[in-house]
C-alpha cells in the first residue's frame, strides 16, 4: 500500500461543551478512497472542516505530507494541494460554469502581475477548467451557474475542486439529492478520481459505499466506533448494533 | 501629594460619567442589532432628539426634571411610530439598505432641528436642588450633578440588567438575540419583541441625551458626535452583547477623558486608538462572538 | 455579462464624448458645476471598486478624499505653484498609504462590523485634523494658487483657466474609468467578484482573500484621493469636513442609487445626486431635508434598489 499523503492524529472539535469530534485519527492514501459514514450529527461534516482548515481543531495533529498544517487557514491548506466540495452546493452563482472553474485554477497558481491580464485572455487557466469540465463531464460550460440543474451544479461543485490540482479530495455527500442515474455516474466518477488522488468521501448512499471505498471509518457521535475494509465493517457487530442494523433509514 | 490624587480622583469621576452615559446610547445600539440585525445610523439622533425635548420643555416648565418626565413618553411614542414606519420594512434586509434610509433618516433629522430650533448652542440650567459642588479638598471640588448623572445611569443600567435577566420579556431579548424561532415558540409575538426593545432603544438614547444637556449643552451635530463613539464602543464590546457595551463604554470614557488630561494634542484621538488595538487584538471585540 | 458590459462601454464613450465637447457649449458657472460633478464621480467609482466589486461598505472612504486634499495643500508653497505631476502623484501616493494602514486594521472585520470600523477611523481623521493647528485645524486651509502644469519650461495649459481645469478632470475621470474597468476585466477583478459572492468559498478554493481585499482598498483609496486632490485644486478650500461622515455618506448614496458593480451607475449617481443637490439647495436652505426624505422613500419603495434592477438584468443577459 502506497503511503499516506494525509495523516489526522486524534482531531477533536469543541463547540462549548459539545464534542463534535472527539479524538479521530485516519490516514489518507493516494489512489484509494476512504469513506466516512454515520449517522446525522456524527460529525463527519466537521471533520471535513477540520481537515480543510475551515475550522480549527481543538486539538489533535494533521500531517500533510509530513508538515503538519493543523491550524493553518484554510486558503494555506487548499494551496497545498487539498480541496473540498461542499455538501451545499457552494458555487458562485453569477458565474457561467467555466468562470467558476478558472477561478478555482486561478486560486491555485503563482501569478503575481500576471494577475492584471484580462481574465478573458488566460489561456492556461481556461485550459484547466475546461479540463476539470471535461473530467466531471459537464456540458456547455458557458452556461450561468445559477442555470444549472442540481446534478449539474454537483458535478460544477466537484470540477472546481480538480481545477486547483488537489492531491486530497475532501467530498462532503456528493451524491445528495442526486437521482440514481446520475448517482452511478458521479459514482463512477469519483471512483475514477481515486486513481490520482486521495479521496475522502462522505456518503450516505450505503450501497455506493460500500462498493467504491477502500476502507471505512465509521463515526458516532463524535468518535470512531470502527475502522476497518468494507467487508470487515460490514461483518462488525459493534456497529451493526450501533449503526448499519436497526438504524439504517436514519442514515 | 493630596491634590493630585484628587486631581486623579476627579478625572476617574469624569471618566465613569462620561462612560455610564455612553452606555444608554451604545445598549440601545447593540440590542438593536443584536436581536433585529438592524444597523441604525440615526440612532445618534435620538440623543440629540432627548436633549432638544429637555431644552424646549425645561424652558416650557421651567423644571428639568418635570420636563423629563414628558420627555420620556414623548421619545417612548416616537420610536413605537419610527418602528412602525420605517424599521420595521428594514429587518432581513442587506445592511446596505439600513445604511442608506438610517442616513436619510439623520439628514431628516438634523434639518428639522435647524428648522425648529435654529443652529445655535443652547444652555440648560441645572435643578435648583442639584446646583451645588461637593469639596473634596480645599481647592478642588465636585460638581452634584455630575454624581448625580453617574447614580441615574447606574440606576437605569440596574433595571437593563434586572429586565433583560428576569423578565418574560427579557428572556425573549435573549432567545431572539440568538433564536427567532425559539422566540416563537415561547409563544411571544416576536414583532412585539422587536418593537418593544426598538422604542426601548429610542428612550435609553433620548433620556442620555436629556440628562446630558445640563453638562454638554444642547448644539447641532451632537448625535452624531456620539453615535460614533457608540460605534467604537460597540466594535470593542462585540456586537449584541450588553456586558460588552457597558465595559466598552466605561473603557472609553475612561480613556477619552484620561487622553485629554495627558495627551492633549491627540484629545479625541485615544479611543480610536484603542479601538485599533481591539482589532488587531480581538477582531470581533471583547465579548463578541463572532465576526459580524 | 457580456451584453452588459458592451452596453457600459457605450455608455461610458458617448458620455465622455458628450463631456469632451461640453465646454464649446457652456459658460464658467456650468463648467466648473461639471469639473466638481466629474470628481464626485472619480470618488464614487474609487468606492464602487470597494462596495460593488468586492462587496466592502465602506462608510469611511472620505478619509482618503481628505488625505489627498490636504497633500495638494502641503505640497503647495504658501503664494506659490507647486508642480501638477509631482504633486498629483504625491496625493495619490500618500492616500494610497492611508488606505494601506487602515486597510491593515479595518479588514480584519467584515459585515456591519466593517461599516462601524471605517466610520470611525474616518472620524479620527477628521478629529485629528480638526485638532490639528499645523493643518489648520477646523478653520480649514486655503491654497492660493493652483497647481502649475509647466513642464521642462514649456506650460502647455494653464489650470486658472476654466476650460483647461475642466479637460484635466475629463481626463482624470477617463483614466479613472480604463483602469477600473480593466481591473474589473482581470483576473484579480474576478477574484474581487468571487470574494463578493462569497468569501468562505474563496478562501477554500486557496485564495489568499485579505491580499486581495487590501489591494482593492489601496487602489480605491489612492482613486479617492485623485478626486480629493482635483476638488481641493478647483476651490482651493480644504476643511475636516472633506473627512467627514457626511461626504462618505453622500458617495456612499452615489454608489448604491446610481448601481453597484458597474462602473456607469455611480457616474449616474454622481450626476443625478449633485444636480439635485445644486437645484435644491437653490431653492431652500435646508436641502438636506428634501434629500434624506427622497433616500427615505427610495430605500422603501424600490425594496432592490436601483442597483438591484440592474442585477436582475445582468442575471437575465447571462
Amino acid at each position: 500500500m502506497a503511503e499516506a499523503v494525509l495523516r489526522a492524529r486524534d482531531l477533536a472539535r469543541h463547540f462549548g461543551g459539545l464534542k463534535a469530534v472527539d479524538g479521530v485519527s485516519l490516514d489518507l492514501v493516494p489512489g484509494s478512497i476512504h469513506a466516512v459514514i454515520g449517522p446525522n450529527g456524527a460529525g463527519k461534516t466537521t471533520l471535513i472542516n477540520l481537515l480543510s482548515g475551515d475550522l480549527p481543531p481543538s486539538a489533535g495533529s494533521i500531517a500533510f505530507d509530513g508538515r503538519e498544517i493543523a491550524g493553518l487557514p484554510p486558503e494555506r491548506i487548499a494551496r497545498l494541494g487539498i480541496a473540498r466540495s461542499y455538501q451545499r452546493v457552494n458555487i458562485f452563482e453569477r458565474f457561467s460554469a467555466l468562470e467558476n472553474c478558472r477561478l478555482a485554477a486561478q486560486a491555485a497558481t503563482r501569478h503575481g502581475w500576471r494577475l492584471l491580464c484580462p481574465a478573458r485572455r488566460a489561456r492556461q487557466l481556461d485550459a484547466r477548467a475546461e479540463r476539470a469540465l471535461a473530467q466531471v463531464r459537464l456540458e456547455q460550460p458557458a452556461r450561468i451557474a445559477a442555470a444549472l440543474s442540481h446534478g449539474e451544479r454537483r458535478q460544477l461543485e466537484i470540477a472546481m475542486t480538480l481545477a486547483t490540482n488537489p492531491r486530497v479530495l475532501l467530498l462532503d455527500e456528493p451524491l445528495a439529492g442526486m437521482g440514481a442515474e446520475e448517482s452511478t455516474r458521479m459514482a463512477a466518477l469519483v471512483k475514477a478520481l481515486a486513481q490520482d488522488h486521495a479521496v475522502l468521501l462522505v456518503e450516505h448512499d450505503m450501497d455506493v459505499v460500500f462498493s467504491i471505498a477502500d476502507r471505512l471509518t465509521v463515526m458516532v457521535d463524535g468518535k470512531v466506533l470502527a475502522s476497518d475494509t468494507p467487508a470487515a465493517i460490514r461483518a462488525n457487530a459493534a456497529v451493526q448494533a450501533a449503526y448499519l442494523g436497526s438504524d439504517e433509514g436514519a442514515a | 501629594m493630596a491634590d493630585s490624587f484628587t486631581f486623579f480622583l476627579i478625572q476617574i469621576l469624569n471618566g465613569v460619567q462620561e462612560g455610564l452615559l455612553l452606555f444608554l446610547v451604545a445598549s440601545g445600539l447593540t440590542l438593536v442589532f443584536g436581536i433585529m440585525g438592524i444597523i441604525n445610523l440615526a440612532h445618534g439622533s435620538f440623543y440629540m432628539l432627548g436633549a432638544y425635548l429637555a431644552f424646549a420643555l425645561a424652558a416650557a416648565t421651567g423644571n428639568l426634571l418635570v420636563a423629563i418626565m414628558l420627555a420620556i413618553p414623548l421619545a417612548l411614542a416616537i420610536g413605537l411610530a419610527l418602528e412602525f414606519l420605517l424599521f420595521r420594512h428594514l429587518y432581513r434586509r442587506d445592511h446596505l439598505y439600513q445604511v442608506l434610509l438610517t442616513y436619510g433618516l439623520i439628514l431628516v433629522f438634523e434639518e428639522s432641528r435647524s428648522l425648529v430650533f435654529g443652529d445655535d448652542v443652547h444652555g440648560v440650567a441645572i435643578p435648583r436642588f442639584l446646583d451645588f459642588s461637593i469639596p473634596l479638598t480645599a481647592n478642588l471640588s465636585y460638581p452634584a450633578y455630575r454624581l448625580a448623572m453617574s447614580a441615574v445611569c447606574l440606576l437605569v443600567a440596574g433595571a437593563m440588567w434586572l429586565l433583560i435577566a428576569k423578565t418574560r420579556l427579557g428572556m425573549a431579548i435573549r432567545a431572539g438575540a440568538t433564536n427567532r424561532e425559539m422566540v416563537q415558540s415561547l409563544g411571544i409575538d416576536i414583532a412585539w419583541v422587536y418593537r418593544a426593545v426598538f422604542a426601548l432603544g429610542v428612550a435609553l438614547a433620548a433620556f442620555a441625551g436629556m440628562i446630558a444637556a445640563p453638562v454638554a449643552s444642547v448644539f447641532p451635530g451632537m448625535g452624531n458626535q456620539i453615535l460614533i463613539i457608540s460605534f467604537v464602543v460597540v466594535v470593542i464590546g462585540g456586537i449584541g452583547s450588553i456586558k460588552g457595551a457597558f465595559l466598552g463604554s466605561l473603557l472609553i470614557g475612561l480613556a477619552d477623558t484620561f487622553g485629554q488630561v495627558l495627551v492633549p494634542q491627540l484629545a479625541g484621538m485615544t479611543v480610536y486608538v484603542l479601538m485599533a488595538a481591539v482589532l488587531v487584538w480581538r477582531p470581533a471585540g471583547l465579548f463578541g462572538s463572532r465576526a459580524a | 455579462m457580456n451584453a452588459n458590459s458592451n452596453l457600459e462601454r457605450m455608455l461610458m464613450i458617448g458620455g465622455l464624448i458628450l463631456l469632451a465637447i461640453f465646454p464649446l457649449l457652456a459658460g464658467k458657472f456650468y463648467l466648473q458645476l461639471f469639473a466638481k460633478i466629474m470628481i464626485m464621480a472619480i470618488f464614487a467609482m474609487s468606492l464602487d471598486l470597494l462596495v460593488g466589486f468586492t462587496g466592502l461598505v465602506s462608510f469611511g472612504h472620505a478619509a482618503f478624499y481628505g488625505v489627498g486634499a490636504y497633500a495638494l495643500w502641503l505640497a503647495s508653497p504658501k503664494y506659490a505653484a507647486t508642480s501638477l505631476y509631482l504633486s498629483l502623484p504625491l496625493a495619490m501616493a500618500a492616500s494610497a498609504v492611508a488606505a494601506l494602514v487602515i486597510g491593515l486594521l479595518v479588514l480584519r472585520s467584515s459585515g456591519v462590523y466593517f461599516i462601524m470600523v471605517t466610520l470611525a477611523f474616518a472620524q479620527m481623521f477628521f478629529y485629528y485634523v480638526t485638532g490639528a493647528k499645523w493643518l489648520g485645524g477646523s478653520d480649514g486651509v486655503y491654497i492660493y494658487v493652483k497647481p502649475d502644469a509647466a513642464l521642462f519650461g514649456w506650460t502647455p495649459f494653464s489650470l486658472e483657466n476654466a476650460a483647461s481645469f475642466y479637460y484635466l478632470v475629463l481626463l482624470a475621470l477617463a483614466a479613472t474609468y480604463l483602469v477600473l474597468r480593466l481591473l474589473a476585466g482581470s483576473l484579480f477583478g474576478h477574484a474581487l467578484r468571487g470574494i463578493r459572492g462569497n468569501e468562505p468559498r474563496m478562501r477554500a478554493l486557496g485564495f489568499a482573500t485579505f491580499g486581495y481585499k487590501l489591494a482593492a482598498f489601496v487602489v480605491a483609496g489612492s482613486l479617492a484621493g485623485l478626486a480629493g486632490y482635483l476638488d481641493a485644486a478647483q476651490y482651493g478650500f480644504v476643511t475636516p469636513d472633506f473627512f467627514g461622515w457626511r461626504l462618505s455618506g453622500v458617495v456612499l448614496m452615489m454608489v448604491i442609487l446610481g448601481g453597484m458593480g458597474t462602473l456607469y451607475g455611480p457616474v449616474l449617481g454622481a450626476f443625478a445626486l449633485v444636480l439635485l443637490q445644486d437645484s435644491l439647495s437653490d431653492a431652500t436652505r435646508h436641502w438636506l431635508l428634501p434629500m434624506g426624505i427622497f433616500i427615505i422613500l427610495a430605500v422603501l419603495l424600490l425594496p432592490q434598489g436601483i442597483g438591484g434592477l440592474l442585477r436582475r438584468r445582468e442575471a437575465e443577459d447571462g
